[in-house]
This record gives C-alpha cells, sequence and structure tokens, in this order.
C-alpha cells in the first residue's frame, strides 16, 4: 500500500489542530513558523517519517509546568519516535515565547498574542527565550531546538548499527 | 490480532482514558483509529453527495466536537463509532440542507434510521475499526521495518508505536522481567533510546527513500 494511492486523512486534521493551543500540532506550527521551516523541514529536523509527524500533531500538549511534563513529552517521543530532549526543548521553546509575548517588556517587539501565534516577527524574542533557557540551564542536549538540521550528535558513532 | 471482543472495547477504552486525561497521545490514537473509518463510511451513506472535501471536513468536525466534549458520549447507547457517524452525520445533513436551500444540491441519505446511536451490526464496525488501525499502522511500518531489522527491536517498537507504556511489557520481551524493577526500567528505556536513534539516524540518511 502506497502513500500515493492512500493519501494520510488525518493531515487535514492537523491543519485544523494548529489553531488549537492544547495540541502538538499548534507548538510544532508555531516553531515551524519560528524556525522558518516547512513541513519537510520539520519532519527533516524531528528526524522522523512525515507519517510519525502528523501522529505527533495529533496528541495533545504537555504542560510544562506540570510535575508529569517529562513524563508526557516521554510518551510522545515513544508514540512517534521523536527525540525526548529534542521534544521537550521544542515546547519549552514555544512556551517561553507564550510567556514573552505576555510580558509588558515585550510588547514593542509583540503587537498582539495573535503574532505569537502565527509566528510572526519573533525573531528577537526567540534569541531572548534561547538565553533564558540557557540561563534556566534547561536540558536539551543533542538535537535541541534551534537547531534546524541534524545536530553533531546525531552524526556520531553509530553504535546501534 | 485482537479479538472482536477486544476490538469492541477499544473504543469505550480509549473513551475513558480520554476522560481521564490519563494520556496526551490518546487523540492522536483515537483519530488514527476513528476518522479514517468514519471517511469511509459517509460516502456510503450520502452516495449522491459529489463534494469529498465536505464528507472529509464534517467527519473531521465530528471527531473534534467529541474530543472537545468527550463526556457528551454515553457508552452505554452504542458505540463510539456510531457516535460520531452521527455526530459527523448530521453535520453534513445541515450543510447539504443550507446548500439545498439554495437550490444547489439535492440531497439523499441512505439508511440511517437510527434515532439514538444504537450499534447497528457491531461486528461490521469492529472490523472496520480493526481495518482502519491496521492501515495506520501499515503505513507507518511499511516505512520502518525496513530500518528496523532486528526481531527483538521490532516488537520493542510495536510496542512504542501502539503507546503501551507498562515496563513489564518491554521486559518480557527483552526478557528481563527476573531483574529488579529499576533495573528493567533502565534498560527498557535504553532500548527505546536506541531504538528511536537508529530509526532518525537511518531516515535522515536516506531511510526515506526506502
Amino acid at each position: 500500500m502506497s502513500e500515493q494511492m492512500t493519501p494520510n486523512p488525518l493531515r487535514s486534521l492537523t491543519r485544523k489542530l494548529r489553531s488549537d493551543p492544547r495540541y502538538m500540532a499548534y507548538v510544532l506550527d508555531a516553531y515551524r513558523r519560528q524556525e522558518s521551516l516547512s513541513d519537510e523541514d520539520l519532519a527533516e529536523t524531528l528526524g522522523i517519517l512525515p507519517e510519525l509527524v502528523v501522529r505527533l500533531e495529533m496528541c495533545l500538549r504537555p504542560n510544562a509546568d506540570s510535575p508529569l511534563f517529562p513524563e508526557q513529552v516521554s510518551e510522545l517521543a515513544d508514540f512517534s519516535l521523536t527525540d525526548e530532549a529534542q521534544l521537550a526543548g521544542i515546547l519549552r521553546q514555544v512556551d517561553s515565547l507564550e510567556k514573552l509575548a505576555e510580558h509588558p517588556g515585550a510588547e514593542a517587539e509583540v503587537e498582539t498574542r495573535d503574532d505569537v501565534r502565527l509566528g510572526l516577527n519573533l525573531s528577537g524574542l526567540l534569541a531572548a527565550a534561547r538565553d533564558r533557557e540557557d540561563d534556566a540551564g534547561v536540558d536539551v542536549p543533542t538535537d535541541a531546538p534551534p537547531a534546524a538540521g541534524g545536530s553533531a550528535a546525531d552524526e556520531g558513532p553509530a553504535e546501534d548499527d | 490480532m485482537p479479538s472482536q471482543a477486544d476490538l469492541k472495547e477499544l473504543g469505550e477504552h480509549l473513551h475513558r482514558l480520554l476522560l481521564g486525561q490519563a494520556s496526551p497521545v490518546i487523540t492522536g490514537r483515537i483519530a488514527e483509529i476513528f476518522l479514517p473509518e468514519l471517511l469511509r463510511r459517509l460516502p456510503r451513506i450520502f452516495p449522491t453527495v459529489a463534494d469529498q472535501h465536505l464528507i472529509a471536513n464534517c467527519a473531521e468536525d465530528a471527531l473534534l466536537e467529541y474530543l472537545e466534549r468527550p463526556e457528551k458520549f454515553d457508552p452505554a447507547r452504542g458505540s463510539l463509532l456510531t457516535y460520531l457517524r452521527l455526530l459527523a452525520r448530521s453535520r453534513l445533513l445541515n450543510e447539504l440542507g443550507r446548500k439545498n436551500a439554495a437550490g444547489r444540491q439535492e440531497v439523499v441519505a441512505v439508511e440511517e434510521a437510527e434515532t439514538v446511536y444504537e450499534v447497528a451490526g457491531g461486528a461490521e464496525w469492529d472490523e472496520s475499526v480493526r481495518l482502519s488501525e491496521q492501515q495506520t499502522e501499515q503505513r507507518i511500518a511499511a516505512k520502518l521495518l525496513p530500518i528496523v531489522t532486528d526481531p527483538t527491536d521490532r516488537q520493542v517498537l510495536n510496542l512504542m508505536l501502539d503507546g503501551v507504556r507498562e515496563t513489564g511489557a518491554y521486559a518480557a520481551i527483552l526478557g528481563i522481567t527476573e531483574r529488579p524493577m529499576a533495573e528493567q526500567q533502565r534498560i527498557v528505556k535504553q532500548h527505546k533510546d536506541r531504538i528511536r536513534k537508529l530509526v532518525r539516524r537511518k531516515w535522515r540518511r536516506g531511510g526515506r527513500q526506502v
């Protein structure tokens, strides 16, 4: 059964979910826009099949402030074969930008919250979010955003080959 | 392969997990199983409707409506699939009615005398659910199997893709059930990480050509 014969019926659904902050579709779309990635680039960045990106998009977004966050990220990573640390980094990056957008100091750079959701004019906020994560010592090792391509860690020795 | 009884309970099981907000992947599992089935069934109910985009749109909205308010579904009254089908049917009839009022389309709906979401032909839709799930799994598996060739790794991979969280299930495959739980958890995590890494590396290096 080829993908050409049976296009994934879930893609259209995930496009609808991109406007709903409760879903991973929203998070990944926000990240994609922040990093100026195409859909294909996003799959490449995550290093997973496009079908698994769609699968991930349909899942609920873990709350970064919840004690269950690590477990839920782990569950999402297993379900979509995503790198756990990279996924946590993406979630925290999008979270940070949302919080920065709500901060009064960010008003000059972000006109509306919708701008953030659409990922518009966010270069300054993005840099600030990264700085903040660095300062906080967020555990985002190998494939953490903002690296759009593969990281050096991915090209390391293939101990599992 | 799960039995018919297992399949009949699948919708209820996922529904309970959704209500309990037990897992972030439940919405994905529900969508993967039930949306393709809705998309197959609605055109049969509305054979004169040529607008497949409209049908798909109503099926998607029905699923989203359920995910938004799952408490409205009462498993005692029927299956989840029948409930979703009725939601989609209602939306589609409304849309078609609007178009019909504007003189744009003649609507013919086949079957569906049910006024509550009673299960009609339970075995039939159970089989459909199974096929929907299989198709989604096959779509993913077809691309992953050439990458993950070790039989044990494949079994572990299947559990991961099925959303299985219990360490014991993985430990059984890996033959480590006699070890202390902490060690089982560590070994299972190592295996999962290694498989994820393997898939990611090979996919990036050209697995997409498979």
